[in-house]
C-alpha cells in the first residue's frame, strides 16, 4: 500500500484549512445538497465532501458512508490532492498496487472505483476534495466528469461563503459589543475616509451625517493621522487622537481599532468642556460620564504613560546628580592632594628657618651661657639692633630680658619685649648639641596693633548692639502706646455720642415735664386734657423707631397734602404734620379728625405729643446707657490690671465683640462686618492678649483698605484645635512679602507711621497661647488663619 | 416763601432728635429745622429746599460720619451756600483737628458732645440774629 506523499506547502495548506473554520462542524443542507446530486449523477453509492487535515481526512458530507473520519495514511483523497488540476481515478482498486491491501479495500467499505476532484481554494491550497466511491468498478463519461469539477468548484463557493458569513456575524457581534460598552458614538471609515457606518448619535450634527459621505465632511481631526495607514499597520496598538464638528460645537475623544481589512471603527466619547490634565492624576473616575470604559481607557493609558515618563525623568535626574557627585568627589581629593603638598612644604620651610637661621627674617641670638656672651646668629638680628652702634653683651642681657631664671631653666621660654618702639615676642630654646641657648625674637608690632584695632572694634560693637536693643524696647513701646492711642481715641467717640443723647433727651425730660405738663397743664381745662390724653394713647409710636429722616420727611410732607387738601382753613399745616407723624400715623387718619377739629387743637396735638416724648426720652436714656456701658465693658477686655499672663476661660463671641465696638468708630465709615461666630464658643488663653490680635488682624484689613472693605469671621473647630479664620476683600498682599509679614520690624507703611510690630506681636501671642498663625493672600480676598488649642495645659 | 432754614446732619437718629427738640422748645416754628443722616443725604434735602426758595443759614454737623465728613462736607457748600455758618458737633476733639481747621483757615464753631443746650442755644440765636 502506497500511502499519500504529503505536499510541499503542507503548512501554508493546513493554515489555509484552517482559516475556514470547517473541521468538525456539524452537518449543513447545502453540502449534503451536493454529495446527493454526485452521487445521483455519477451512480455510485458513496459520494463524500473531504477535508485533508493533517494526520486525517474528515467528511463534512456524506452519502453512503456512516463513518465520519479516517486516518490520512488510508486516504485516496490524501493521493487525489497531490494532483490539484485534474481528477484523481482508480477504476478498480483490488487490481491497483497502490490499494490493493488498503484496509478500506480489503474491508468495509470494499471500494473498488474511485474518483475524487481536489477542492482548491482560491490561492491555490488543495483543502480536501469531492469524490465518488463505489464497491463495484465503474467508468465516468465526460459530462460525468465536467459535473464533478463543476460540483467541486461550488462546494469551494460554498466553503468560501461561509466563511465570509462567519466573519460578517463576527464583525456584527464584535460591533454589538463595542456598542453596548462605549458611548453611542461609533464610526467605520474605510481607508479613503468615507464613512461606511456611523452610531444614532451622529443624527444630532450638523450637517446630517450620512453613509458614503467624507469623514473630512463633518470633523476636523486635532492630529496628523492618516486612516490609510493605520490600516495598513500590523501594530495591535490602540490609537488615541481628538477631533472636532466642523462647526467647532463638539470636540470628540476616541480610540481606533481595525474593523476588517478595509475599514477602521472609531469609537468616540464627546468631550465635555473638562480637560482632563494628569498632573496630579487626582481625578476620579466619577469625572466620566457612566459606562464611559473607552474613556476610562484611555485617561489609565494616558495615566500610565505619563507615570513612565515621570519615572524616567526622575531617572535622568538621579543620572546626573550621581555625575556631579562623582566630579565633587575627585575635585576633593584634588584638593586634599594639593592641601598636603603644602602642609609639607610648611614644614619643611619652618625646618629650614630653625635649620638654618641665616635665613630667618626674624633676628636670631646665641646666648652662650658657659661663658655668659650673646652673640648675633643672622643679619637680620644685626640690621634691627646694629642700626644705632654695636650693643654689648650686658646691653642684650637686658634688652632681651635674659635674666638667671631664664638661664637656669633651660626650657623655652615666651615673653614680649619691646625695643626703639616695636615690640618683639621672644621665644627661647635650649639648642642640646651646641650646649647654648638660642633666643628668636619675632616682630608682632603690626599684629599688636590689629589686635588692639579688633578689641577697640569689638567695644563698638557691643555698644551699637545695646543701642539697637535699646531702639527696640522703644519701638515696642510705640507699638503698645500706639495700639492704645488707637483703643482711646475710639472708646472716646463711643462713650461721648450716648452721652450726648442723654444729656440732651434728660434736657427734653426736665422741659417736658416742667413746662409743658406742669405750666401748660394750668392753661387748659380738664376736658381738654382728657382729650389730650385720649389722642395720646392713639399713639402708634412703635412705628417710629426705625423711621430714618428721610422716611420721616416723606411722611411729613404726604401728611401735610392731605391735610391741605382736607382742611383748608389750617395755615400752619406742617406744625400738624409733624405732630401726627410724631405720634407714628404716616398718613391722615380718619381718627385724628376730632382731634383737628379741636377748639385747642394746638394745644391739645401738643400736649400729646409731650407726654410721648417723656416716653421716647426715657427709652432714648435707656439705650444710651445700654451702648455706654457695652464700651465701658469692652474696656475691661483690654486691660485687666496688673494680670498680665493671666489664662482664663472666655466666650469667644464676646471678646470679639469688644473689639468690634471699640473699631466701630471705624468700622462705620464703610466697612461691612459679617459674623459667623457662634455663641457657644469658648477659649482658654489670655483674653487680652488675644483681643489684641483680634485688634490688630480687624485694623490692619481696615486701614489697607481705607475703611471700606467687608470682614467675615469664621468659627470652626478640629481634632483638638479652635480654627478662627478672618476674611477680608481688601486689597492683596504681594507675594513676595507675604512670608515676612510676621517678621519683626517689617512694614509696607511709610517712615514713622507703623512700627512693623503688630503683626509680630500677633504672632508672639499666639505662640505664647500654644497656637499657630497663617495667612493666604489672593486678588480676591485675604484670609488669616488661628489655630488654639481647645485645651491648653 | 422766604423762609430760613438750619439743617443738622448726624448718623445717630437719637441725635438729630435732641437737637430737634432742643430747637422746637427754644425757637418754636419760626424757622424750618431739617434733618439728615449723611451728607449725601444732606445735598440731597438743601437742594429739595432751595427749589422751594428757602435760605439755609446754618449747618449743624457731626465730624466723624461714614462717607464724606462732617469738615469736608461743610467745605463743600461754601460756594453753594453763601453766608452759611457751620457749627460742627463732635465726640472727639483733637489738638491735631483744632490745628487742622487753622491751617485750612476754617473758622467753624466747634461743640463737643454731650453738649450743654443753653450754650448750643445760645450760639445759634446769636448766629440767627446776625442774619436779620
Amino acid at each position: 500500500m502506497e500511502k499519500p506523499t504529503t505536499p510541499i506547502n503542507e503548512q501554508d495548506r493546513l493554515d489555509a484549512l484552517d482559516s475556514y473554520e470547517i473541521l468538525d462542524t456539524a452537518e449543513e443542507h447545502e453540502f449534503n445538497d451536493i454529495v446527493v446530486l454526485a452521487s445521483q449523477i455519477c451512480g455510485t453509492d458513496i459520494a463524500l465532501i473531504s477535508l485533508i487535515d493533517k494526520n486525517r481526512q474528515w467528511f463534512k458530507s456524506s452519502i453512503g458512508l456512516n463513518t465520519k473520519e479516517t486516518a490520512r495514511d488510508i486516504s485516496f483523497c490524501g493521493h487525489a490532492i497531490n494532483i490539484p488540476n485534474d481528477i484523481f481515478i482508480v477504476d478498480d482498486a483490488r487490481l491497483d498496487k497502490r490499494f490493493s491491501d488498503n484496509p478500506l479495500v480489503t474491508g468495509e467499505p470494499h471500494i473498488v472505483f474511485y474518483a475524487g476532484s481536489p477542492l482548491i481554494d482560491d490561492n491555490g491550497f488543495a483543502l480536501g476534495t469531492i469524490c465518488l466511491l463505489h464497491p463495484a468498478p465503474k467508468t465516468l463519461n465526460e459530462n460525468q466528469i465536467t459535473a464533478l469539477k463543476i460540483l467541486g468548484r461550488k462546494v469551494i463557493l460554498l466553503l468560501n461563503n461561509r466563511k465570509k458569513s462567519i466573519e460578517l456575524i463576527r464583525e456584527k457581534a464584535f460591533l454589538i459589543e463595542s456598542i453596548n460598552f462605549s458611548s453611542p458614538f461609533f464610526l467605520i471609515v474605510d481607508k479613503n475616509n468615507f464613512i461606511l457606518e456611523f452610531g444614532d448619535n451622529y443624527k444630532k450634527t450638523t450637517p446630517e451625517i450620512k453613509k458614503g459621505k467624507l469623514f473630512s465632511d463633518y470633523f476636523v481631526l486635532e492630529s496628523l493621522v492618516n486612516f490609510e495607514s493605520l490600516l495598513a499597520s500590523n501594530s495591535q496598538e490602540n490609537k488615541l487622537f481628538f477631533y472636532k464638528s466642523i462647526d467647532e460645537k463638539q470636540r470628540f475623544k476616541c480610540s481606533v481599532k481595525k474593523y476588517n481589512k478595509e475599514a477602521l471603527l472609531i469609537l468616540s466619547v464627546p468631550v465635555i468642556n473638562t480637560i482632563y490634565t494628569i498632573k496630579n492624576l487626582n481625578i476620579s473616575l466619577n469625572d466620566f460620564p457612566k459606562h464611559d470604559y473607552i474613556a476610562e481607557y484611555i485617561f489609565l493609558q494616558q495615566a500610565a504613560t505619563k507615570g513612565l515618563s515621570d519615572l524616567k525623568i526622575m531617572n535622568d535626574n538621579l543620572n546626573q546628580k550621581n555625575k556631579l557627585l562623582e566630579l565633587s568627589k575627585s575635585s576633593l581629593i584634588n584638593a586634599n592632594t594639593l592641601l598636603e603638598d603644602k602642609v609639607n612644604e610648611r614644614t619643611k620651610k619652618i625646618r629650614n628657618l630653625a635649620l638654618f637661621p641665616e635665613h630667618n627674617p626674624n633676628p636670631v641670638f646665641e646666648f652662650d651661657y658657659e661663658n655668659m656672651v650673646i652673640n648675633y646668629l643672622n643679619p637680620a638680628g644685626k640690621l634691627v639692633f646694629f642700626k644705632n652702634g654695636e650693643l654689648t653683651s650686658e646691653d642684650l642681657f637686658k634688652i632681651l630680658s635674659i635674666t638667671d631664671e631664664v638661664i637656669n631653666l633651660k626650657k623655652t621660654v615666651k615673653k614680649e619685649i619691646e625695643f626703639k618702639s616695636e615690640i618683639y615676642e621672644r621665644n627661647i630654646f635650649f639648642i642640646q648639641e651646641t650646649n647654648t641657648l638660642r633666643v628668636y625674637l619675632h616682630n608682632i608690632t603690626d599684629t599688636k596693633k590689629y589686635q588692639n584695632e579688633l578689641s577697640k572694634k569689638n567695644a563698638e560693637l557691643e555698644n551699637t548692639l545695646a543701642q539697637i536693643v535699646n531702639l527696640q524696647n522703644d519701638i515696642i513701646k510705640k507699638e503698645k502706646m500706639a495700639t492704645l492711642g488707637l483703643l482711646i481715641a475710639g472708646i472716646a467717640h463711643e462713650i461721648n455720642t450716648p452721652l450726648g443723647a442723654i444729656k440732651a433727651s434728660n434736657d427734653n425730660l426736665i422741659y417736658s415735664i416742667k413746662i409743658d405738663l406742669i405750666d401748660k397743664i394750668r392753661e387748659l381745662d380738664v376736658k381738654d386734657v382728657i382729650d389730650s390724653i385720649e389722642l395720646y394713647f392713639l399713639n402708634k409710636q412703635i412705628n417710629t423707631i426705625n423711621r430714618s429722616s428721610r422716611h420721616e420727611r416723606f411722611i411729613i410732607k404726604k401728611i401735610e397734602q392731605e391735610l391741605q387738601l382736607k382742611h383748608k382753613n389750617i395755615s400752619n399745616t406742617n406744625f400738624y404734620a409733624r405732630k401726627i407723624n410724631e405720634l407714628g400715623f404716616d398718613h391722615l387718619d380718619s381718627s385724628l379728625e376730632k382731634y383737628i377739629k379741636h377748639k385747642n387743637s394746638e394745644r391739645i396735638f401738643t400736649f400729646a405729643v409731650n407726654l410721648l416724648l417723656i416716653i421716647k426720652s426715657t427709652n432714648t436714656i435707656s439705650i444710651a446707657i445700654d451702648k455706654a456701658s457695652k464700651v465701658v465693658s469692652s474696656l475691661n477686655n483690654f486691660s485687666h490690671g496688673n494680670a498680665l499672663d493671666e489664662i482664663t476661660i472666655f466666650n469667644l463671641k464676646e471678646n470679639l465683640d469688644s473689639v468690634l465696638t471699640i473699631l466701630w468708630n471705624k468700622i462705620k465709615q464703610g466697612a461691612k462686618i459679617i459674623n459667623h461666630i457662634p455663641d457657644n464658643v469658648f477659649i482658654k488663653g489670655n483674653q487680652e492678649e488675644l483681643a489684641q490680635v483680634w485688634t490688630n488682624i480687624i485694623n490692619n484689613a481696615l486701614q489697607a483698605s481705607k475703611n471700606k472693605c467687608q470682614i467675615e469671621l469664621y468659627y470652626s473647630s478640629e481634632k483638638e484645635t479652635h480654627i478662627i479664620t478672618f476674611k477680608n476683600n481688601g486689597p492683596e498682599i504681594p507675594k513676595d512679602i507675604i512670608n515676612n509679614i510676621f517678621d519683626a520690624f517689617f512694614t509696607t507703611k511709610k517712615q514713622g507711621e507703623g512700627t512693623g510690630l503688630g503683626l509680630n506681636i500677633v504672632k508672639k501671642i499666639i505662640e505664647k497661647n500654644k497656637g499657630t498663625i497663617e495667612c493666604i493672600s489672593n486678588s480676591i480676598e485675604t484670609k488669616f488663619t488661628i489655630f488654639l488649642p481647645i485645651h491648653n495645659e | 416763601m422766604n423762609k430760613l432754614a438750619i439743617l443738622a446732619v448726624d448718623d445717630e437718629k437719637i441725635i438729630l432728635d435732641s437737637l430737634l427738640r432742643q430747637f422746637e422748645i427754644n425757637f418754636g416754628t419760626k424757622y424750618i429745622f431739617e434733618t439728615a443722616e449723611s451728607a449725601e443725604e444732606a445735598f440731597e434735602l438743601i437742594d429739595e429746599l432751595l427749589d422751594q426758595g428757602v435760605k439755609i443759614i446754618l449747618i449743624i454737623s457731626d465730624y466723624q460720619m461714614p462717607g464724606m465728613r462732617g469738615d469736608e462736607f461743610a467745605f463743600h457748600l461754601r460756594d453753594k451756600l453763601p453766608g452759611m455758618q457751620v457749627i460742627l458737633l463732635t465726640g472727639q476733639i483733637t489738638e491735631k483737628l483744632a490745628l487742622e481747621f487753622k491751617d485750612k483757615n476754617i473758622f467753624f464753631n466747634v461743640i463737643t458732645k454731650p453738649w450743654d443746650e443753653q450754650d448750643l442755644t445760645r450760639i445759634i440765636r446769636n448766629i440767627l440774629n446776625n442774619v436779620e
